[in-house]
């Protein structure tokens, strides 16, 4: 058994929520580099994430 | 099922990028100290879970490489080259270095499947762009800039038999901007990008 297949939507929430975190030093304090590596962050993050996602709906429908 | 353990490796990678929240806990006090105790930890843990898997054989990641079976996993590399930049390397230059070798070598891997040249060009520019965002409030944000995309290119380009690209992509740029920061003096450092969450009294 493999586990660490379990450990997938970690994957995907851990950089999703240091983004926010970014996103909300950038309103808090008005730095735009957080904001501008957040922006960055989720959209690699989710890009990947629709692709897993797929690939991995691909893969139950053949089975 | 293959299929899915090559995009959920690329998951796992850019994941990465989250250790940079390191920089949301404050430097000092208790928990200054409990940040560094648990990187240091993690690493440990790491290494010892590679080297029972190695030397077992028992367990196998549905994600690992082939190669890999053999040698210690990349995520060693990655988890030793994070360690050393949140620890040794001050976080305006740690934070573009974790980033961008979390996101960069999973856009390259895919972008070379079209196009060899193509995933150079990409990997410059995302690099550029990530650096640049960190860099932005240095009066050389674009020469730092510039040189990092470059030196992390060239790392990602160089493959060696015994350092993995995990942790050259992390800490050449680094040295480099360290370098230029030492050349340049103090005016070179932006601000800092990430201020704690809490404050300890």
């Amino acid at each position: 058994m493999n586990l660490e297949k379990y450990l997938f939507p970690l994957f995907v929430i851990a950089p999703l929520l240091t983004s926010i975190a970014l996103i909300k030093e950038y309103i808090e304090y008005g730095l735009i580099e957080d904001l501008l590596l957040s922006v960055t962050i989720i959209v690699v993050t989710l890009i990947f994430f629709v692709l897993s996602i797929r690939s991995f709906l691909a893969g139950k429908g053949r089975a | 099922m293959k299929e899915f353990g090559h995009w959920y490796r690329r998951v796992a990678h850019i994941s990465a990028s989250s250790f940079v929240s390191y920089y949301l806990l404050p430097d000092d006090g208790w928990i200054g100290i409990l940040k560094k105790v648990v990187v240091f930890s993690l690493l440990l843990a790491c290494l010892i879970f590679d080297l029972v898997r190695l030397k077992g054989r028992g367990y196998r990641f549905f994600c690992l490489r082939g190669y890999e079976e053999d040698r210690v996993g990349s995520y060693v590399y990655f988890g030793i080259g994070t360690a050393i930049l949140l620890l040794l390397f001050p976080q305006q230059i740690a934070i573009p270095c974790i980033i961008s070798a979390s996101l960069v070598d999973p856009v390259v891997g895919d972008v070379r499947r079209f196009s060899r040249n193509l995933s150079y060009i990409v990997a410059f520019a995302l690099s550029f762009l990530i650096f640049y965002s960190a860099w932005l409030t240095s009066p050389y944000a674009i020469l730092v800039s510039l040189i990092s995309a470059t030196v992390l290119v060239l790392s990602e380009l160089k493959k060696f038999r015994y350092i993995d690209d995990d942790l050259l992509m992390q800490i050449a740029p680094a040295i480099v901007m360290l370098l230029l920061y030492i050349i340049l003096g103090e005016g070179v450092m932006p601000r800092k990008l990430i201020l704690p969450l809490v404050e300890v009294k």
